[in-house]
Formats: C-alpha cells, structure tokens, sequence
C-alpha cells in the first residue's frame, strides 16, 4: 500500500500476479461495487476500471502482499475521485443530524431495549438489504468492509484513507443508524 | 439456564454502559488489547444491559453476513479482463486502459 521502488516484474510476472493474486478477489469487489452503486452496469464498470488499474499499476504491488486490500484501495479511489464525480452528485453527510442522533443520551438503553435478538433472526436478506443500503454510502461502506469482508480497522484505515480513530468513530455512528433502521423493521413486524 | 437466571437476577442498570458498548464492539470485531479484553470477561458477561448488546449486536452482524445476497462478478467480465491483460502481455504496446 505504501510507495515503493517499482519492481518492474516481467509480463510473465505480472500476467501471473493478475490472475493468481488480483482476480481471486473479483467476487468480493464486485459485490462491494454494487453495494455502494446498487447498479449492476455501474458496478461492472468500476471493477473492470479497477481492474485495469491494478495491471497497470501493477510495479507498485508487492507480489505475496495484501491484494484484496490493495484492490479496495484502488476501487474507493476510483469511486471517490472519478464515478462519483461523474455519475451522481457527491453525497453529503448531514452530520449534525448524524451527531444529534448520536449524541443522545438515552440512545443505545432504547435501541437495545426495543430491539431484540429475536427480531433479527427474523428478518430476511431484502429487510437486512433494505436497512443496511439506507445508510449513507460512507456508513455502508464501514459496515460492508468490516462484517462482509473482514478487513480489520487497520486495513480499513488504509483503504478509506483515514486514521484508525475514524474508523472506529465512523462505524460506531454507522453501526448505531443500522439499528435504529432494523428497530424499524422489527417495530412494523410486531417486536417490541 | 442457570446462566440466564443469574442474568435475570442482575437488575442494576450498567453503569458505564458507554464504555462498555465501545468494548463490546472491539471484541466482537477481534480488535480487543488484552485490558478490554479482561475487561470484558470480568464485566460484561454479568451485566443484563451488556449481555443483551452483546447479542444484539452479534446477531446483527450474523445477518449482514448471513442473510445478504452476494452478487457475483459476471462471468463475461472476467473472461474480457483475462483477454485485455493477455492481449496487453501478447502487444506490450498495448494500453490495457
């Protein structure tokens, strides 16, 4: 992930590294893509643009590193920096909405008090689905690279580009709006 | 049984119940340091306010997991990667962007 003298690999090498390190990963990538686009065509194109990035990009890498994580890497950026520009307005956090939610005092006693494991079990994938894609795409993210793919704060750190204590701050905030959209859910499913 | 009536049996509400919601997290998430961790041990398992967020939030976890759809990659764009980065290896010439 850090800057490094290119390692100039054969094409041989490189050919290898695409299809033994990179492309193992195509499933997870793609998956994330469409979480955050909720488009298949869009999804398609920015693993493809990601992809295409890793080959080219490919001296950077140092062969037996973290891929997955390198390929998320590559994948945010392009998001950020290019479709997101492109395709849909920026997405804003209205954080002082965020911060008066969170900062409520009685806040978890009532989400753990009215929610309840029960419900969980519950509910199926498109309610989880549903609940999980109306949280604003930097929330999402967090949630997705922590619980989906298992990437630790550290990795998640270098991918997004932030320091550890955002990533740990942002998944709070992230983790507390999921449950209060799932409290929703098990409220109209007749949990209480 | 004897476990959930002890739980029961704990009716004081958590006094730190902040802290404890930040420490449950790390260990859920395998981010614990070896105090939170001992931490954890020593209180939470015998708090009802934590022991029912501990759930919670474990259960919430098993069904993002569990219960999302995983959508995979369309077999057609693997087969036109592989072709772009052989095509680029065959004419190294060629830009693969």
């Amino acid at each position: 992930m850090r800057k490094r003298t290119p390692l100039r690999y054969s094409p041989n090498q490189k050919v290898e590294i695409f299809e033994l390190e990179f492309l193992p990963h195509i499933h997870s990538i793609y998956n994330f893509a469409y979480r955050i686009t909720f488009d298949e065509d869009d999804a398609k194109d920015l693993v493809q643009e990601t992809y295409l990035k890793s080959f080219r990009f490919i001296d950077s890498f140092e062969k037996g590193t973290n891929a997955k994580a390198w390929l998320f890497r590559i994948l945010k950026n392009s998001f950020i920096n290019e479709f997101r520009k492109k395709n849909k307005e920026p997405v804003k956090i209205d954080y002082q909405e965020v911060e008066a939610f969170y900062n409520s005092d009685e806040l978890n006693h009532m989400i753990t008090s009215n929610l309840q494991v029960e419900a969980i079990k519950e509910m199926i994938g498109d309610e989880v689905s549903i609940a999980l894609n109306s949280l604003e795409v930097d929330f999402r993210t967090v949630i997705i690279l922590c619980d989906i793919e298992g990437f630790s704060y550290e990795e998640m750190a270098l991918i997004l580009d932030v320091p550890i204590g955002t990533i740990r701050s942002r998944l709070h905030r992230a983790r507390n709006l999921l449950r209060e959209k799932l409290k929703r859910y098990a409220g109209s499913m007749g949990y209480k | 049984m004897a476990r959930r009536e002890k739980l029961k049996n704990v009716k004081k509400p958590c006094p730190d119940h902040e802290k404890c919601i930040h420490v449950i997290n790390l260990v859920i998430d395998g981010e614990a340091n070896k105090d939170e961790e001992a931490f954890f041990y020593a209180h939470v398992r015998d708090c009802l306010d934590c022991a029912q967020y501990y759930k919670l939030e474990q259960s919430i976890r098993a069904a993002i997991r569990k219960k999302l759809e995983v959508k995979e990659a369309p077999e057609e764009l693997i087969v036109e990667l592989k072709k772009r980065v052989k095509d680029s290896f065959l004419n190294p010439s060629d830009d693969v962007s």
